[in-house]
């Protein structure tokens, strides 16, 4: 495959074109999860959710900020969206655990339950976010590997 | 021949373990001793040296893990508990525990340890990693430049580690000593204060803790005015050497540079050497790792700290989510266990003793646990991945306008699981003033004993948000430490602050047994202090609450609203009701604050007591129709602020004396009162 290398400013070589094939898509996807997500928080008066994905598209716009004039996506930038995908993976696995053992609880207290809380909305974000949130460290690994960025 | 087979006696050997911090140096301590010493990648979390043994061939190994050290040449705790250990112990064996991919500053030490000439070897760690990295080391050439073994490992893996166990037990037959790096020639030219003194130290009768020590190295410890050297000599001596450098002085012109700096480059100069000789890099990495590129975010002043905000809130929201049915199946269980006692026994004072008292305050503990599980699992997680430092140095730019280092922030985070801990571990912070403030303040940081108490009364006033209020009073207390330290830096502590220097280890995700085993011997530290205070507090309650003015009321007491009103414990409360008026809080209340400072923990279990009721579910309706949310907020502030536990006294009084003790209690409970106050005065307006 043809590929052009491009030098940074702080010597880290990334591969253009590979890279934005691949995270203009997750970049999108993270966006959309974020924002849907801190709007959710906000209807719903969850202030500690809304504060959190506040601080998630902070990071997210830092690392955009970063990025050159060319493109959202540059070696600046992707380090940013790395830590803020990382900490939104990190909401979706706690916020899981935490219906699951809502869940639990109220079927040890004698409350009535049922496994309805799956289907809501939120949380087929929430698996969306998970599947991202999966797909991305390969997504790296494999523009690394193709890229010999250690 | 007795009916006993005889003792053995095993010949002992001692075994120094000593290098820079986060160099593996536990692990392998770990792996020898089998000890629970604690591996973390805070710098120097080692403060005093730790022992462990193992036997093998009649022998018995007595290990220390020594305190991680840069070198020798500062005033630093860990230099000084270090250097006191390797002159006073008679060592059968030092072993230097060296960082492979980090060569050329380890090396300082392992210069300076040669100087001690006692028994050594030098194991290389992260070994694995090296290769990884391309970088090619000639072991057999660093084990002839400096005369002793040389044995890479990789700390984490167990077959290393045995390796290099056999290879001690071993080696110990017969060890070597070390090569005399530092040359006399060398080092008689860089300044003639050094000369003097070489000259000087060779023609007198050297202590005979000193004897061992290389002249050149004993003349650079002496020439820096070492305090841990310089006791071993009389006082005559000591005048001698004073004015032998003060006399040197008078004939130096240039000389401004010290002679610490001095020799420190000099050790530069021959670590070059070294590492010219064994270090080859076979290709040359210009391209930055994604490690690297997520450090530079994790260490960006607004990122880094935006990001630490967001991991506080997740493992807080882990806390006390996650864990909710973990407690409400333990609290099915003692429920069960209370019934049985009352149906299988008798109803006389033993039962309810034994019900009423002890079993449904254990129980509380135990209730609480899996909350404390997870608290646990946050921290040790944050802590071993290597995040935690990165949070000190981001947090080391907001710290220092208030008045301190990120050098406390270690034992200010240790305050959240225990302030004893958290108060003991600020022996790492080399600036006294910022030492006390840090110990003063360290009880603001909410301790997992107050968790409890917190979990009761906003699950009682705010069913809703309870998370989120609990997070607020963590937050509350972070904000009034950090007020309280702008505070005493303004009045008390005046004068220059210190400066910070620490070593940031590589993010790495840690193994899922070490991670475990850390939080086993986190809630087993919890479980027997709670216990402790548990057993004690319950005990005295009880019998304050069957006994009165009147004399024994008997345990029906326990569940009579008049009888427990002529009771002792009731008495109490009643008589310090005119000092906390304003807040409108009942007897029990002010009771269960009382005892408190016996254990935060025993806040809710003397709840459970005068309320007569032993689970968190029957305790939640009458918590909510005793209290306002005002007075709840008011409640819980005043567990946060007011006198820590008796734990927390002892080591502050062991840390700073009885004067800074008494000024903690008192500054503690008035603030506690006055903020209390304050809520409950806005509250009053707002509401």
């Amino acid at each position: 495959m043809n590929s052009t290398n491009l030098k940074s400013k702080n010597n880290c070589s990334i591969n253009y074109y590979v890279l934005l094939e691949m995270m203009i898509i997750v970049f999108t996807l993270i966006i959309y999860f974020s924002i849907n997500s801190f709007s959710q928080s906000f209807l719903t008066g969850d202030m500690a959710s809304t504060v959190f994905y506040l601080i998630i598209l902070v990071i997210l716009f830092i690392g955009f900020k970063k990025s050159d004039r060319l493109s959202v996506i540059s070696e600046q930038s992707i380090p940013y969206y790395l830590v803020a995908n990382v900490l939104v993976l990190l909401y979706i696995v706690v916020s899981f655990l935490s219906k699951i053992a809502l869940f639990i609880d109220q079927w040890l207290n004698g409350i009535p339950t049922s496994f309805q809380f799956l289907v809501y909305p939120i949380d087929i974000f929430f698996f969306s976010g998970l599947i991202i949130a999966l797909f991305l460290p390969l997504i790296y690994n494999q523009s690394k590997k193709q890229l010999g960025v250690k | 021949m007795g009916l006993f087979p005889e003792k053995k006696t095993l010949e002992k050997i001692k075994i120094a373990l000593i290098g820079n911090p986060n160099v593996g140096k536990t692990a392998i301590f770990n792996y020898l001793t089998k000890s629970s010493q604690k591996v973390a990648n805070f710098p120097g979390i080692t403060v005093k040296g730790k022992s462990g043994f193992f036997t093998a061939k009649n022998k018995k190994f007595i290990v220390t893990d020594l305190p991680g050290t840069y070198g020798f040449g500062t005033d630093s705790p860990e230099e000084k508990v270090a250097k006191k250990f390797l002159l006073d112990e008679d060592l059968n064996l030092i072993i230097n525990v060296v960082d492979a991919t980090k060569l050329e500053r380890n090396l300082i030490l392992t210069l300076q340890l040669t100087g001690f000439k006692k028994p050594m070897i030098i194991v290389l760690t992260f070994a694995d990693k090296i290769e990884e990295e391309g970088i090619d080391i000639n072991y057999e050439e660093l084990s002839k430049i400096f005369g002793v073994p040389v044995i890479p490992i990789s700390a984490l893996h167990k077959h290393d580690l045995e390796h290099l166990k056999q290879f001690i037990i071993q080696y110990i037959q017969s060890p070597l000593i070390p090569e005399t790096i530092l040359k006399a020639d060398e080092i008689l030219d860089l300044s003639p204060k050094i000369k003097a003194l070489y000259l000087y130290l060779k023609n007198i009768s050297i202590p005979k803790k000193l004897k061992n020590l290389s002249l050149e190295w004993l003349t650079f410890l002496v020439a820096t005015n070492d305090e841990v050297v310089l006791e071993h000599f009389d006082r005559e001596t000591r005048e001698q050497i004073n004015s032998i450098l003060q006399e040197t002085d008078m004939h130096l012109e240039n000389e401004e540079v010290p002679v610490s700096l001095l020799f420190i480059n000099y050790l530069y100069e021959k670590v070059q050497e070294i590492i010219k000789k064994v270090y080859s890099n076979k290709e040359e990495v210009n391209t930055k790792t994604i490690m690297e590129l997520i450090d530079e975010v994790l260490l960006d002043p607004i990122v880094g700290l935006l990001v630490f905000s967001a991991v506080i809130w997740l493992t807080f929201k882990l806390t006390f989510d996650v864990s909710q049915p973990f407690s409400t199946l333990i609290e099915i269980m003692i429920n069960q266990v209370i019934a049985m006692i009352h149906h299988y026994l008798p109803q006389n004072v033993f039962t309810s003793f034994l019900s009423d008292g002890l079993i449904s305050g254990i129980g509380f503990i135990l209730t609480f646990l899996p909350q404390l599980a997870f608290l646990f699992f946050g921290i040790t997680l944050l802590e071993q991945t290597g995040y935690l430092t990165r949070v000190v140095f981001v947090t080391d730019r907001f710290l220092n306008k208030l008045g301190i280092t990120g050098k406390s922030l270690a034992p200010l985070l240790l305050g959240f699981g225990c302030n004893v801990s958290g108060v003991l571990a600020t022996k790492t912070i080399p600036d006294e003033k910022e030492r006390i403030i840090t110990i003063l303040v360290n009880p603001f940081m909410s301790c997992s004993a107050r968790l409890p108490v917190y979990v009761l009364i906003s699950s009682a006033l705010f069913p809703q948000i309870a998370s989120l209020v609990i997070t607020g009073i963590y937050l509350g207390g972070i904000m009034l430490a950090a007020f309280m330290i702008w505070v005493y830096r303004k009045t008390l502590f005046r004068g220059e602050q210190s400066s910070l220097l620490i070593e940031m280890p590589e993010l790495t995700l840690p193994p899922t047994s070490s991670i475990f085993y850390q939080i086993y011997l986190y809630l087993k530290d919890f479980t027997l202090h709670a216990g402790f205070g548990i057993t004690i507090g319950v005990v005295i309650i009880w019998v304050l609450s069957i006994t009165g003015p009147s004399g024994y009321l008997g345990p029906d007491a326990l569940n009579n609203q008049a009888l427990i009103q002529q009771s002792w414990v009731y008495k109490i409360g009643q008589l310090l009701e005119t000092i906390f008026k304003p807040m409108g809080w009942e007897t029990p209340l002010i009771v269960a604050l009382i005892l408190g400072f016996i254990a935060k923990e025993v806040v809710v279990g003397t709840l459970a007591v005068l309320y007569g009721h032993g689970n968190m579910a029957q305790l939640v309706p009458i918590l909510s129709s005793v209290m306002s949310p005002v007075q709840g907020i008011a409640y819980m502030v005043f567990v946060l602020t007011y006198t820590p536990c008796i734990a927390t006294v002892f080591a502050i009084k062991e840390e700073l004396g009885i004067k800074w003790t008494i000024f903690s209690i008192i500054n503690g409970l008035v603030t506690a009162w006055f903020l209390s106050f304050l809520i409950i005065t806005i509250g009053g307006l707002l509401l």
